[in-house]
């Protein structure tokens, strides 16, 4: 039997977390998503990859430590490659299934390293380097617990709602609730259009702070473009750039309740998708991204790490988010969207990648079942396709066509892959002509020579497509500034794009 | 992060206002303790992860701070300023 879907986890570290009356309770669970899976036309397996006899078939290794990543994505590798799955289902949060973990060196960035799934998604072997994990080929979702919490009403409830899932109309998810940080809302606006057509239900922090009614959560899509925090179960407002207020505009609590069954929730903020541990070393709320699955949500994406965006227009995280929601508008599962914002993302933006772009393909997950699709789709009327008068034989025209996408989100992969360039934190003196015209450039906008990173990129050893190369060398040089102001201060960051000596282009990025 | 492997420790060092965040959408100004070589965010829990008044009686004062360290940030429980006696 061909496999569709592998739903993949780690019995040791369950029984550890769940005992073994609870984990039973989840397994059952499993084995009905299996059968409604089934009824859906995707044959689903449950492979544990601590499991001897499974990874030996699937030749690849068992997992003997639940906290190495390494040995996990030698696993998944080696289970895709057997199965070649549509859909890659990791079950648990990061002490179940660990996150990869990346240093991307930023300037003044906190973050000492990125944790994220996209190393699972990828063709790449394990490597300790971000920059092979931009081209990813596969559909992973993972469906979390609570990181920490040994009560399995959580994952229980999670996969009940997988189970008794069934697509609703387009035009039920047409209908949002959406936050922005009060001097974003420009930015916000732009994103809301391009997704929803309109922008007019959008809510600003300060003033609005909450909580909401139920009629106000229960719209189907969410789209946040607040601030986070590292471990905070809130999102925040702030009135203006220079203001040290952020008042709280959502909390995990605010959600308990009040949110539509198939809820999809795409979130810009810093922070928004990590799974922290409540109750250790503190006890606090839940994650966010936990509350939306807890409160029937069925796909949450969100950032592991903190976020960046320009200072006017869009970029970065503004686009991955909105990319991920136009793709379920459109009828995708929740997988596939979310594979296809990350391509979208990496194929509109520059073929030499900045290193805000590289943190940003890195720290955006898809939290839920990656299977589901919250739109019902319309097989006859698809998008770019002429109309077909007549399907027959249904089950397998599904599938055929399912098989069709995957593969062409693969190849669409190794023309990203070919295509796009991660950058490396180098050691660069410009010198000559280029030294005096980056000194002008930075004398023109205020920024000064002192904090300053340079990239540049790696020849690529065996590249696969025979195409025109680049020859020039690329190399990006980032310069922050701090503005003194009265309360607060300001950070902007240069980024001068160099190609053989020459300057390009001039990007500015702001705190926002 | 393994947040079980974390325990209550005790840091000394100043109490120091800086920009935190780096050019982030979250960028802010925000409380580090400073020691000899190195410096780590401070942050309590249920207070604002961005600016917490409370530690503005201690800017740039000499402290024992008691909490855990996040690696990322330390998630402080308590704090005494060390008075030098004379």
């Amino acid at each position: 039997m061909e496999i569709d879907k592998i739903i993949v986890s780690n019995h040791a570290a369950l029984l550890q977390k769940y005992g073994t009356a609870s984990l039973k309770k989840i397994l059952d669970q499993i084995k009905k998503l299996i059968a409604a899976d089934k009824k859906r036309n995707i044959n689903s397996l449950l492979v544990f990859v601590d499991d001897k006899v499974s990874m030996k078939k699937a030749k690849g290794k068992i997992v003997t430590d639940v906290t190495d990543p390494e040995q996990y994505k030698n696993a998944i590798d080696s289970l895709f490659h057997f199965y070649t799955p549509d859909y890659i289902m990791l079950l648990g949060a990061q002490d179940i299934i660990p996150h990869c973990k990346f240093r991307i060196p930023i300037p003044d960035d906190d973050d000492s390293f990125v944790p994220s799934d996209a190393a699972y998604a990828c063709e790449a072997p394990f490597s300790r380097n971000a920059g092979d994990f931009i081209a990813p080929s596969r559909v992973v979702g993972r469906l979390p617990d609570i990181t920490g919490v040994k009560d399995p009403a959580y994952l229980i409830a999670l996969i009940q709602n997988s189970i008794n899932w069934k697509p609703l109309k387009a035009a039920q998810y047409k209908s949002y609730f959406s936050l922005s940080v009060k001097w974003w809302q420009k930015s916000s606006k732009e994103s809301l259009k391009n997704i929803f057509q309109n922008s007019t239900k959008l809510k600003i922090a300060p003033t609005t702070t909450g909580p909401y009614t139920k009629p106000e959560l229960n719209a189907m899509m969410h789209f946040y473009n607040c601030h986070g925090g590292l471990r905070t179960a809130e999102f925040y407002g702030q009135p203006s750039e220079k203001s040290e207020s952020f008042p709280v505009c959502m909390e995990s609590s605010f959600l308990d309740g009040k949110l539509s069954y198939g809820n999809v929730t795409a979130a810009e903020c810093c922070y928004g998708g990590l799974l922290y541990n409540p109750l250790k070393p503190t006890n606090i709320q839940i994650p966010i991204a936990n509350s939306y699955l807890k409160n029937n949500a069925i796909a949450f994406v969100g950032s592991t790490t903190a976020a960046y965006g320009p200072p006017e227009g869009q970029g970065a995280a503004d686009y991955i988010t909105q990319y991920f929601l136009i793709a379920v508008l459109k009828g995708a599962s929740t997988g596939r969207a979310f594979l296809e914002a990350q391509q979208r993302f990496v194929e509109k933006g520059d073929v030499k990648m900045d290193p805000m772009d590289l943190k940003t393909i890195i720290q955006f997950l898809l939290l839920g079942d990656p299977s589901l699709s919250p739109v019902e789709e319309m097989p006859k009327t698809t998008p770019g396709k002429t109309p077909i008068k007549t399907i027959m034989n249904k089950d397998v025209h599904e599938k055929n066509e399912r098989k069709d996408r995957r593969k062409k989100l693969q190849e669409k992969s190794v023309y990203i892959g070919n295509t796009n360039d991660a950058p490396i934190k180098i050691e660069s003196d410009p010198k000559g002509a280029l030294k005096t015209d980056i000194q002008k450039v930075l004398q023109e906008n205020n920024f000064s020579s002192d904090g300053k990173m340079s990239y540049g990129f790696k020849k690529k050893k065996n590249p696969k497509s025979k195409g025109p190369s680049t020859k020039q060398v690329y190399r990006y040089h980032v310069y922050s500034r701090i503005q003194q102001n009265e309360k607060i201060n300001t950070v902007r960051l240069l980024v001068i794009q160099e190609v053989d000596n020459k300057i390009m282009e001039i990007k500015e990025y702001v705190r926002r | 992060m393994y947040e079980d492997e974390v325990k209550k420790t005790k840091l000394v060092g100043v109490v120091a206002k800086v920009n935190l965040g780096g050019m982030s959408k979250s960028a802010h100004i925000g409380f580090v303790l400073q020691q000899k070589d190195k410096s780590i965010k401070l942050r309590r829990d249920g207070a604002s992860p961005f600016y917490d008044d409370f530690f503005e009686k201690f800017e740039n004062k000499n402290v024992t701070a008691t909490g855990f360290d996040m690696e990322q940030y330390f998630l402080v429980t308590g704090m005494k300023e060390i008075v030098l006696k004379k």
